[in-house]
């Protein structure tokens, strides 16, 4: 059973000691925030693992936020939820039984499904746990549902919801650091670059690799916790949490290859725009061996631009490999498979339970609703295909008729296809309605995307009045205010947003600075974008030493 | 409406005990083994051979899957491969249509399962 030559990965090691780094120089300066050093896992990720069924350490105890109130935040982000009580009633019933089984019945929150396209899943603070709709009908057992949720249940009970905090008051930090650089401006120093911009990069720098960090090492610690939950629930790991990560790595290797497709795509269209060019360039060049000169230099040069590409892409692919939130996913199943290697006992065969999603899913409201959001997805990634309009016309109906994402596939494909309509005139954004009119399918974007339109087509009462509504009932969702602070901004004038930002960085911490940056008129920002331009020539005369 | 259930029922049916068509054996697991066991049958006590994952030729389409283990042809012959020592390309219904309304900052809560792969 035992697997040969087998080794431990170096990169929780290389992690720890990165953290351990960061923070002895993040020590020097005064501003970093004393809660980051404090969360759990700094500085303890070392020592030998425990059983993967040991007892859990204590959860910690803690102040929920409203959990209500968190579900209306998610409400406005992107498309918002899907409202099926069908499907939540049953992962919600999982959701119990972990929370059981980790000893904590009594805790706040429940599953609620994503209105998103993509394999997304992520919990809250306040106890909630957020899964995108593929996730639902993309598992092949319940095993695997389980591991997903316990996975995400370990960010609740492990209370990582504390780097939030550590996070908002770095920025406050940070908020500091700026007003030095405000004061400075004032000053003889304003003119160049200056220690308050060295302090204040050093600073923001240090915070990006401390909380990248630690969020890479929240995601092991959380795939130990789903392990444990789920086996423990009598689940198996390898329908279980071994089915759930290579799920994630296939999708993300999925995209990586299409991510590859679209920059090829990209390089081509670089060298054919520079030859391109340099024919346009030099119209004279009227023989056949001018004409093959001239082609040559612009391949040549479009060899060099996409050459040049290339290098940005490779840089880009680097950073963002160091700046990741997650530790590669294939490290994390081997982290796994490892962690179970000496207890063969519990990698014995068993048989996916299937049978409860079985049901689930053949429940007739459930089975229509992910037939139409299908029809949905199709119809918006395709809107001008024939058949795009039967799609998005299907995907609205039944219980799904007042959701906002078919009724956008119905809102995209109609602004795709103006003819569709025949003679008369229709006004695409309607549609809209019939999601404001059913409360719990309410989506902010879609009180956004209407007043926006109904703002540039001039009707600008009807657009307040839309944006009115969306605000009243989305108040309480910290999300919803920077948008309808610009919104009001660009219609009331930027007094009357400055005042709303102003009352949204009072109710919501978070949000603050998004909220003040809504707030600034066209001129202001304008004037940010001169400074930001003039401060990234300083740096580039900085680091490359040029007059 | 039938239709549409009866399909997810039959899916689901088959998943048991046939995994989907996409499914294939793409690595050891963990990536570090060296080798891999082959079985005449699913359950069998002991392996009929080992092979080096080098010389196993990946990706295996999965031709048939049971309780720990999964049906692929190496060099010509049908063997069982126990299912903890393979890593599994999973099919997923997921897409990115909605990725370009996703909002620009990250989400306020914990990074979720996996890196946000829509870009």
């Amino acid at each position: 059973m035992h697997a040969n030559n087998l080794s431990v990965r170096p990169w929780r090691k290389w992690h720890a000691a990165a953290l351990a780094l960061t923070l002895v120089l993040l020590a020097g300066c005064e501003t970093i925030p004393k809660s980051l050093a404090s969360l759990p896992l700094i500085n303890k990720v070392s020592g030998p693992k425990p059983h993967p069924t040991a007892a859990l350490a204590p959860a910690s105890e803690r102040t929920w936020p409203d959990a209500a109130q968190d579900v209306l935040n998610q409400r406005a982000r992107s498309f918002g939820l899907v409202n099926s009580p069908d499907i939540k009633r049953y992962l919600d019933g999982l959701y119990g039984r972990i929370k059981t089984t980790a000893g904590v019945p009594d805790w706040p929150g429940g599953v609620h499904i994503l209105a998103n396209s993509g394999l997304q899943a992520y919990a809250t603070g306040a106890g909630n746990i957020y899964i995108s709709l593929p996730w639902f009908n993309s598992v092949q057992s319940e095993d695997e549902l389980v591991a997903l949720l316990s996975h995400e249940f370990g960010h609740i009970y492990l209370h990582y919801h504390q780097l939030e905090g550590a996070v908002a008051d770095a920025n406050t930090a940070v908020d500091f650091l700026a007003l030095g650089v405000a004061v400075a401006k004032k000053t003889a120093q304003a003119t160049g670059w200056n220690e308050v911009d060295s302090l204040n990069t050093v600073y923001q720098l240090g915070r990006g690799l401390v909380t990248t960090l630690y969020s890479r090492s929240q995601e092991s610690a959380a795939d130990d916790f789903g392990l444990n939950i789920s086996l423990k629930m009598g689940y198996s790991y390898e329908h279980g949490m071994k089915a759930f990560l290579e799920r994630q790595a296939s999708w993300e290797e999925n995209n990586e290859l299409r991510e590859k497709e679209q920059q090829a795509k990209m390089l081509q269209l670089l060298r054919q725009q520079a030859m391109d060019n340099a024919v346009r360039q030099n119209p004279k060049a009227n023989n056949a061996a001018s004409q093959s000169l001239v082609q040559s230099s612009g391949e040549l040069t479009g060899n060099i631009n996409s050459a040049l590409q290339q290098v940005a892409f490779d840089m880009s692919k680097v950073a963002e490999k160091f700046r990741s939130d997650h530790p590669p996913i294939v490290e994390r199943i081997d982290a796994l498979a490892l962690n179970l290697e000496p207890y063969p006992d519990l990698q014995t065969e068993k048989d996916p339970v299937t049978k409860p999603l079985q049901k689930a899913l053949q429940d007739k409201r459930t089975a229509t609703l992910l037939s139409n959001y299908a029809l949905a997805f199709k119809a918006t990634a395709s809107p001008t295909d024939p058949k795009a309009l039967e799609w998005a016309r299907k995907s609205a109906t039944g219980v799904t008729a007042t959701h906002a994402v078919p009724l956008f596939a119905l809102y995209t494909v109609l602004n795709a296809q103006p003819d569709v309509s025949g003679r008369k005139k229709v006004d695409p954004g309607q549609v809209f309605e019939a999601n404001f009119q059913s409360e719990p399918d309410r989506a902010w974007f879609a009180y956004q995307e209407r007043s926006e339109k109904l703002k540039d087509s001039r009707q600008t009462a009807a657009a307040k009045k839309v944006m009115q509504m969306g605000l009243t009932y989305f108040q309480n969702a910290e999300e919803a205010w920077p948008q309808a602070i610009r919104f009001y901004g660009e219609i009331q004038g930027w007094d009357e947003a400055k005042r709303m930002a102003q009352s949204c960085s009072k109710n919501f911490k978070r949000v603050s600075a998004r909220c003040t940056q809504a707030a600034a008129s066209p001129l202001e920002l304008a004037e940010v974008d001169r400074k930001s331009k003039e401060k990234a020539d300083q740096i580039a005369k900085k680091l490359f030493k040029t007059p | 409406m039938k239709l549409t259930t009866g399909v997810l029922a039959t899916c689901l049916a088959l998943s048991t005990s046939m995994v989907a068509a996409q499914d294939t054996v793409v690595a050891s697991s963990p990536s570090s083994r060296t080798s891999l066991d082959l079985y005449e049958q699913p359950g069998a006590t002991q392996p009929v051979r080992q092979i080096a994952v080098s010389e196993v030729g990946l990706p295996l389409n999965i031709q048939a899957t049971q309780t720990g283990y999964h049906k692929v042809a190496i060099g010509g012959r049908d063997y069982w491969l126990r299912a903890l020592q393979v890593r599994i390309k999973r099919d997923s219904t997921a897409g990115c249509v909605t990725a370009a309304n996703a909002p620009l900052v990250a989400t306020i809560a914990t990074p979720g399962a996996g890196k946000d792969a829509c870009k």
